[in-house]
């Protein structure tokens, strides 16, 4: 063709970078004109112009462009290396594959279901907490009251022991008390404490007994110090009956010391906080001491032998 | 949760298990592996129990070579598992060789690529082996899709793509528009077809028996598809049928190229096969802008001249046609993730 150098010539200036001045050069040399190009590498007239052209756009993908280029360099005994070189230095981006931009119906079930099973074991797990926690609390409210039952049990008992301990001198106790092995006393207290609320109140007071028979030192157990100190405080109440009398005596502290029928010749100690309150039956047969002081009741009897009385502490 | 755990020891990976070469793709590090698919078992006595030998490219050095008490085999045969336990050991054996963690033992996702022809057991062979061999999820994916991913085609686009993928032991051929199937076929001719159309040749020609590792090189140095301008020779050696001895002999690449003749016509006319199946909008696409070849077949001298001439469409050699593959089930494996792929046979 003779057109073809002048349309060469034209284009050559504006683009040396690409390989097609290269590979149209060579095809003029060998005497080629496009169709006869086209018609080998049964390409279409287009794409070889296109080559020819560097023009890239009007070109199929990378991966085809760069075949035909090897192609086109062979047919034209040119080494396709440097060629290729020149292309994907000008060649557009590899396209991206795009997939599907739908989600799966499958996987927006499975979505639904990881959020069902996420919701379900939430609820299930707060439900556990809440469980744990009033099992906590419940079981702190009964250890509570097994303390407060311990209390109730030990102490009217401890204060009745301690009535026969108050001879005792207080000071030599102690004494004693500090000298003895620390060990035996700690199991001792340890055993108390463990105590739970099931356990019989007569075996408490076994205990408790025990407790103050043995000697325990101020710092194992401040409970059995105030003991002591309330068995000093105390006052005794002595009531001797003639004859057979009903009585019910309490304390200030509204502690029953004596109730029921109390037999003839009957000599009644009772230690408690005075004042006592008293209610005798037979008031006219009972003689009675308040700290080892008569005290006389004849002003309450009643006319049916009855008295309902206090008797202050007088010491 | 426990999975997410196992995915940050090991990275997951893109298997194209041929019958010839494996080639593994790692997410993120690109081909970490190339090696012929080739076990070499030991058995010191008859009944005793075996143990592997040597896997990949030492024991493809021992094929042919071995004594009594090795066995050199390929465990693949026509693209499928031949031998199970075989496969099971090698693919074991690959996927610890690229995981340098050697604490804990890997267990990656792994996409294997599978010949289209495959039917449900060799499918089902292929993803039970990989999970034997510790693969935490198996997916499997049809070659040609990713062969024409990995050769940077425009799947996704309604317009058709036809791709050529010449492997080892078969040969796959597919129309694909809009990331998916139009038409497949599957041939079971690849490249140790035509090791075995030389060895044949040579026999009957030379009455000279050559071994399956000297076909190959033949094939690799000489071989042809189309009647080149320059005429290649090469001197081979193999035994004398007659003699029995070892005779050398000089073979050029026309004999080749005749001796090919039939495997490579099984491969035309599958191609020509498609092209007449192929809708007529599609079969003008690939007309147009022609057909891409890959796999290690594609390597043959002019074997895209042959289909040129023959179809009369544009053949276009895909860049670094032996790893398109597994480069492609790479980028699939790449997106997975994100997107949602069709195309992936899951469980």
């Amino acid at each position: 063709m003779v057109s073809e150098p002048v349309r060469d010539e034209e284009q050559g200036g504006q683009q040396q970078g690409g390989p097609g001045e290269i590979m149209r050069k060579r095809r003029i040399q060998m005497g080629l004109d496009t169709p006869q190009v086209a018609e080998r590498l049964h390409l279409s007239q287009g794409i070889i112009e296109a080559i020819d052209n560097d023009d890239f756009e009007s070109l199929p993908e990378p991966a085809y462009v760069r075949g035909y280029i090897r192609a086109y360099a062979r047919m034209l005994d040119l080494d396709h290396e440097p060629l290729l070189a020149r292309y994907n230095a000008l060649a557009p981006a590899e396209p991206q594959i795009n997939f599907s931009e739908f989600k799966p119906r499958e996987k927006a079930h499975n979505l639904t279901m990881r959020w069902g099973t996420l919701l379900v074991s939430i609820t299930l797990l707060a439900l556990l907490i809440v469980w744990f926690v009033n099992q906590r609390a419940a079981l702190q409210d009964s250890i509570a009251v097994s303390d407060a039952d311990l209390q109730q049990y030990s102490q009217p008992e401890l204060q009745l022991d301690s009535s026969r301990l108050e001879p005792l001198d207080i000071k030599s106790l102690e004494n004693e008390l500090a000298a003895q092995p620390i060990s035996a006393n700690a199991r001792q207290a340890d055993e108390l404490t463990s105590e739970s609320s099931s356990e019989a109140p007569s075996e408490i007071t076994t205990e408790s007994g025990l407790m103050v028979q043995l000697p325990v030192p101020a710092t194992a157990s401040t409970g059995s110090a105030a003991m002591t100190s309330r068995t000093a405080a105390g006052d005794s109440l002595t009531l001797t009956y003639l004859a057979d009398s009903w009585a019910e005596i309490r304390d200030a502290n509204d502690t029953v010391l004596a109730k029921g029928l109390i037999r003839a010749g009957t000599v009644q100690t009772l230690q408690g906080e005075a004042p006592f309150r008293c209610f005798l039956g037979n008031a006219t047969v009972v003689e009675i001491k308040m700290n080892n002081k008569p005290f006389d009741h004849s002003k309450f009897i009643r006319a049916n032998k009855t008295a309902r009385f206090n008797v202050a502490a007088s010491r | 949760m426990l999975s997410r755990a196992l995915g940050l020891i090991s990275n997951d990976l893109s298997i194209d298990l041929g019958t010839a070469n494996t080639l593994i793709y790692m997410r993120g590090k690109g081909i970490v592996l190339n090696e012929p698919s080739v076990v070499a078992i030991r058995q010191d006595r008859s009944g005793g129990t075996k143990s592997i030998e040597a896997v990949g490219t030492d024991a493809k050095r021992m094929l042919g070579r071995t004594p009594e008490n090795i066995t050199a085999i390929r465990p693949m045969k026509d693209g499928v598992i031949a031998d199970f336990t075989t496969t099971e050991k090698m693919l074991q054996y690959f996927i610890k060789k690229v995981h340098q963690n050697k604490m804990f033992r890997p267990s990656p996702r792994v996409l294997v690529c599978v010949p289209c022809g495959a039917t449900q057991v060799e499918r089902r062979a292929i993803r039970e082996s990989a999970a034997g061999a510790g693969a935490r999820k198996t997916y499997l994916i049809e070659e040609p899709i990713a062969a024409a991913i990995g050769a940077g085609l425009p799947i996704d686009e309604a317009r058709g793509s036809m791709v050529l993928d010449i492997g080892g032991g078969t040969s796959e051929v597919a129309v694909l528009s809009l990331n998916g199937i139009v038409y497949s076929a599957s041939v079971r001719i690849g490249g140790d077809k035509f090791d075995e159309a030389i060895t044949n040749y040579v026999r009957r020609n030379y009455g000279v028996l050559i071994g399956e590792a000297t076909a190959e090189r033949i094939k690799h140095t000489i071989g042809s598809a189309y009647p080149g301008k320059e005429l290649l020779e090469m001197e081979v050696k193999g035994r004398n049928l007659s003699e029995g001895v070892p005779r050398s002999f000089t073979l050029n690449s026309n004999e080749i190229l005749e001796a090919l003749q039939e495997p490579l016509y099984g491969i035309v006319s599958a191609v020509k096969t498609a092209l007449e199946q192929t809708p007529p909008e599609l079969g003008a696409d690939v007309a147009e802008r022609g057909m891409v070849l890959t796999g290690g077949g594609a390597l043959l001298r002019d074997i895209d001249r042959l289909l040129m001439e023959e179809t009369g469409i544009p053949v276009v050699v895909a860049e670094d046609p032996l790893t398109s593959v597994a480069r492609g089930g790479g980028r699939v494996l790449e997106m997975m993730d994100e997107r949602r792929v069709d195309f992936l046979a899951l469980d």
